[in-house]
């Protein structure tokens, strides 16, 4: 768990830390999108390049980023599998009752792969490069179109401004009182399934309890200090659109179109 | 032997080999006497925390030794056979209210015990003891924890610890966010374990007046290193050291010193509140008799 960096933030001051987190959201759907559209060597090499670009630039060392993404091979590696043994079509090189190798199933299980690779990729690149509060201003400013449609965009940014704020919280807690569970005798993680599921009530029932007090001293602090729902409010942080979002932001579009037509 | 704990070399590295590793204990040395009272004290963040749950592997060292009683762990140590261990350390930790879950209180208290396998009466004995020696009221026992006030929660869990019949008891910080008869009774309930159960205490606390008038021994910690190992009445003297660490003086000295800026001279420096008044009657008897 110690090297597992998928949706961790690392603090830094590179260019693609200070990029303005809705472009940057952007950037990798748009980015997520293309993936599933490429199909060809020369493509997935365009698009793999770009994802090596992002690491470089974003200052982070490229051997701690592979290790921190090697947890999530596993996952792969498994729906890799299930491509390769139970896929139909093609070619078939091997068979024996239901688990057949054929050629199309290896050619959907490399593409599997590569995908999955290059969207894991991106997207770690995202979170490591944003905290958690920019990403959720950066979601808001995406949503503020859907006002239109009377989409409470406030209220769903505050919510996700709340949650992501309350995570560490939440974990720290987590870890306190498994400790202090552990230390009565709890045995986490061992014994059989349902021994291992009971141990979890006593984790599970005092953080709940915790989360409701927290949500209600929450609420009534807000409320003290002034806050009402659908109220319009003004806001701290500004995000400006500047050069290098725009140029970013044009980088992959060229990507993109490039992307298509290239690919076969 | 003599000796309840002893660290020997530990030090304890979180999150190695990534960009977030953090030394948060380096190369702590200390040996804890059975049946003693001591204070670990430190600015926050100077590694306190770590070195207590090295005590119940909770944490294990990166390198170095910790031996409890029998025990000894060190960083290749399993995890499957630490119960015994468990049961012989209890561990209060900060607002151990929050770690109550059960549907009553009793339930509760009995959760430790049963988890190292005693049952019914002796399990029942167990209870009524603990609950006995926090001076627990019955009328609490079936009713649900999350029911009862601030200082009740904390007894009850303090109770679900003590019924597990730990020869070492740690507390970190037992007296925080309570009000003073709260502090008060806590603080007694421990000094009496210590005295009458002669349970090893160790209490990490940032109350100096407590540190002061309770512990035999303390342990000041800065950057996850041991600064200083004395009595208590050695640090609480030494001022230069105490605001190099950011230390408070406790009001007892401070009174003795503002007391000596005047020419009112006391023979003795005391650290508990009763003691510096007899000792002031004391000097003022005795200045009369002279006259």
């Amino acid at each position: 768990m110690n090297n597992f960096i998928f949706g961790r933030y690392l603090p830094g001051n590179s260019i693609i830390h200070k990029l303005n987190p809705a472009a940057k959201i952007l950037l990798c759907f748009i980015y997520i999108f293309v993936v599933f559209f490429a199909n060809n060597v020369a493509t997935y090499l365009l698009l793999a390049a770009t994802v090596v670009v992002f690491i470089i630039l974003s200052k982070c060392s490229l051997s701690f980023f592979l290790k921190g993404i090697m947890p999530l091979l596993w996952v792969i590696i498994f729906t890799v599998l299930i491509q390769v043994f139970f896929s139909a079509g093609g070619h078939v090189y091997y068979s024996l009752g239901i688990i057949r190798i054929t050629s199309f199933g290896i050619y959907n299980a490399i593409l599997l792969f590569i995908r999955f690779m290059l969207i894991i990729a991106m997207s770690t690149v995202l979170t490591l490069t944003t905290s958690p509060l920019e990403i959720s201003h950066g979601i808001s400013m995406l949503l503020k179109p859907l006002k239109r449609f009377k989409f409470p965009v406030e209220t769903f940014s505050l919510m996700i401004s709340i949650a992501l704020r309350f995570v560490p919280t939440l974990t720290d807690e987590t870890k306190l009182i498994m400790d202090a569970q552990r230390s009565r005798g709890v045995d986490f993680g061992d014994g059989g399934l349902i021994k291992r599921a009971k141990a979890f009530v006593p984790l599970l029932i005092p953080l709940f309890v915790s989360a409701f007090k927290h949500a209600d001293d929450l609420s009534v602090a807000m409320e003290a200090r002034g806050y009402q729902t659908g109220k319009l409010r003004s806001h701290y942080h500004s995000y400006k659109w500047q050069t290098k979002d725009y140029s970013f932001i044009s980088l992959i579009v060229i990507i993109t179109i490039v992307t298509f037509m290239y690919r076969s | 032997m003599d000796n309840a704990i002893s660290f020997k070399n530990v030090s304890h590295i979180y999150q190695p080999n990534t960009p977030l590793e953090y030394h948060a204990l380096k190369d702590v040395s200390l040996k804890i006497k059975k049946g003693s009272f001591v204070s670990i004290i430190g600015k926050t963040g100077s590694g306190k925390s770590t070195l207590i749950k090295h005590i119940n592997a909770l944490l294990k060292p990166t390198n170095g030794s910790v031996r409890i009683d029998d025990f000894k762990i060190d960083n290749k140590t399993n995890n499957k056979h630490l119960n015994p261990l468990r049961q012989k350390v209890g561990m209060v930790f900060q607002f151990p209210e929050q770690q109550l879950f059960a549907e009553t209180v009793k339930e509760d208290i009995a959760f430790g015990p049963s988890n190292f396998g005693i049952e019914g009466a002796e399990l029942e004995q167990k209870v009524q003891k603990a609950v006995d020696t926090v001076r627990l009221d019955p009328k609490l026992f079936d009713k649900s924890p999350f029911d009862l006030s601030g200082g009740q929660k904390r007894r009850v869990a303090i109770a679900g610890v003590l019924a597990m019949e730990p020869e070492i008891l740690v507390l970190d910080e037992p007296t925080a966010g309570l009000d003073l008869q709260g502090q008060e009774y806590i603080l007694d309930l421990i000094k009496r374990l210590n005295r009458e159960h002669s349970m090893t205490i160790i209490l990490v606390s940032h109350q100096m007046d407590d540190v002061a008038k309770y512990s035999e021994r303390v342990i000041v910690m800065s950057e996850g290193e041991i600064v200083k190992k004395c009595y208590p009445d050695e640090l609480f003297t030494d001022v230069e050291f105490l605001d190099q660490y950011d230390l408070r003086v406790p009001e007892t000295v401070k009174i003795t010193k503002q007391l000596g800026a005047k020419g009112f001279n006391l023979d003795k420096l005391s650290l508990d509140e009763d003691e510096l008044i007899n000792e002031i009657i004391n000097k003022l008897r005795n200045e009369e008799k002279n006259e």
